[in-house]
């Protein structure tokens, strides 16, 4: 693929600020649980029913929601975002989940012959979860970002050809593919790299 | 690393299946059991005011105190019929479990960190049924994702399985992390996020033979309470 210059990626390393959410949700505000879960609960439910049945989804997505506010202190918007955040604690209350279904339990399954999804690998919660941030975090985007940063990812157009397709000054292309990158890292932090 | 990490993220996004964008609304009743759940802690001050972790466990030796029978807890969760039939198991005699701190540094640094609260037990396991020839070290870093690390002076026994719990001392409440290894010298993974190691605080490890029963054998081999550090 076509590969954007080093110096168009990042001018430096601040990171990118909490969004009000993020503030709101570390600060305890009583709203923001509310809003957390209004903007996240789908994602985190929907997490959970890749590798579970609706049932343990919600309970599992529920249990997420309790252990963030309770252990909200720790998150760091340095780090990353809240959708990162609570997906890792989502990867981890999946292989609890798996891990505390009893080996007996399991067998009662497969003799009544009660379809039960395959237990994820750790890799593959990761993979699955990775993905699903990286649609969060594109959808979260603001429309030509998501245009011009699609076309650098699937399309491997260079600035100069996503300028000359769409029209946008070179600089903008540059300015817009920076930002979303930031926003990317932003919005993969924790989980991501 | 720019563009290394340039192709990542096209490598990534070019790997997003269909699935990967499908979402699902949770049933209502999901937030309705996390604004109760959470109503009725509403008082309680998050993690970093200093309770969730620090408060249950105090920073000294834990007093000796008799072995704990887990026939009780047992029969919480087994049927009529295994209650019956292990009505006359007995644990454990009024010995004690000997639990005091260890130096960090047995272990893996995990404890360098000054951000880390961390957790230690190391056991004395003479006391207990079946107890295997070794001691262990068990340590539990908290940050945002908590391990816990154990390791094991002798060797496990490697013709039964050997299955690692964690118990609350009142034996309310246990949960299985699973089969060890056998033969092995360690364990390591994730503590599960959703338990206070103040509160599941007994480590233990059982034979579990292959019975059946998902229940804890009372065939405890070594225990240690961990104590935050």
């Amino acid at each position: 693929m076509t590969l954007l210059a080093t110096s168009d990626l990042r001018e430096d390393d601040t990171p990118m600020s909490a969004t009000p959410l993020e503030t709101s949700f570390t600060g305890g505000d009583d709203r923001a649980l509310k809003d957390a879960y209004d903007q996240y609960g789908s994602f985190v439910y929907s997490i959970c029913r890749r590798s579970t049945d609706e049932s343990t989804a919600a309970d599992i997505t529920q249990e997420v929601f309790i252990a963030a506010w309770r252990n909200r202190a720790r998150y760091d918007a340095t780090r990353g975002g809240l959708g990162p955040w609570l997906a890792g604690i989502t990867r981890n209350k999946i292989i609890d989940h798996f891990r505390s279904v009893s080996r007996e339990d399991r067998r009662i399954d497969k003799v009544k012959n009660t379809p039960q999804p395959a237990e994820p690998t750790e890799q593959q919660l990761e993979e699955v979860t990775l993905r699903m941030l990286l649609v969060e975090a594109m959808d979260e985007l603001p429309e030509r970002a998501r245009n011009v940063i699609t076309m650098a990812f699937f399309d491997d157009l260079t600035h100069v050809e996503i300028a000359a397709r769409t029209g946008i000054p070179l600089g903008t292309v540059k300015s817009d593919i920076r930002r979303s990158l930031d926003r990317l890292r932003h919005g993969l932090g924790y989980i991501h790299g | 690393m720019a563009e290394q990490e340039l192709r990542e993220w096209a490598e990534l996004s070019r790997s997003i299946t269909d699935d990967d964008r499908i979402r699902h609304t949770p049933p209502p009743m999901v937030w309705d059991n996390i604004a109760a759940a959470l109503a009725a802690d509403a008082d309680v001050p998050s993690t970093a005011e200093g309770l969730t972790f620090a408060d249950p466990i105090v920073d000294e030796v834990v007093p000796p105190e008799a072995v704990i029978d887990l026939s009780a807890a047992r029969e919480r969760r087994a049927p009529v019929e295994e209650r019956r039939r292990r009505r006359n198991l007995v644990l454990a005699g009024a010995a004690s479990v000997l639990v005091f701190l260890v130096g960090l540094s047995l272990l893996t640094g995990i404890g360098e960190d000054p951000d880390v609260t961390t957790f230690v037990a190391d056991v004395n396991n003479a006391e207990l049924p079946e107890p295997f020839d070794g001691t262990a070290t068990a340590i539990v870093a908290v940050d945002e994702a908590p391990m816990l690390e154990i390791a094991f002076t002798g060797e496990l026994p490697s013709d039964e399985p050997v299955e690692l719990w964690l118990i609350k001392p009142d034996l309310s409440d246990m949960r299985s992390l699973g089969i060890v290894n056998p033969g092995s010298d360690s364990w390591s993974g994730e503590w599960p996020a959703d338990l206070d190691p103040a509160e599941y605080s007994l480590v233990d490890l059982s034979i579990e033979p292959a019975d059946g029963d998902p229940t804890h054998s009372g065939r405890s081999i070594l225990r240690g309470q961990l104590t935050l550090t």
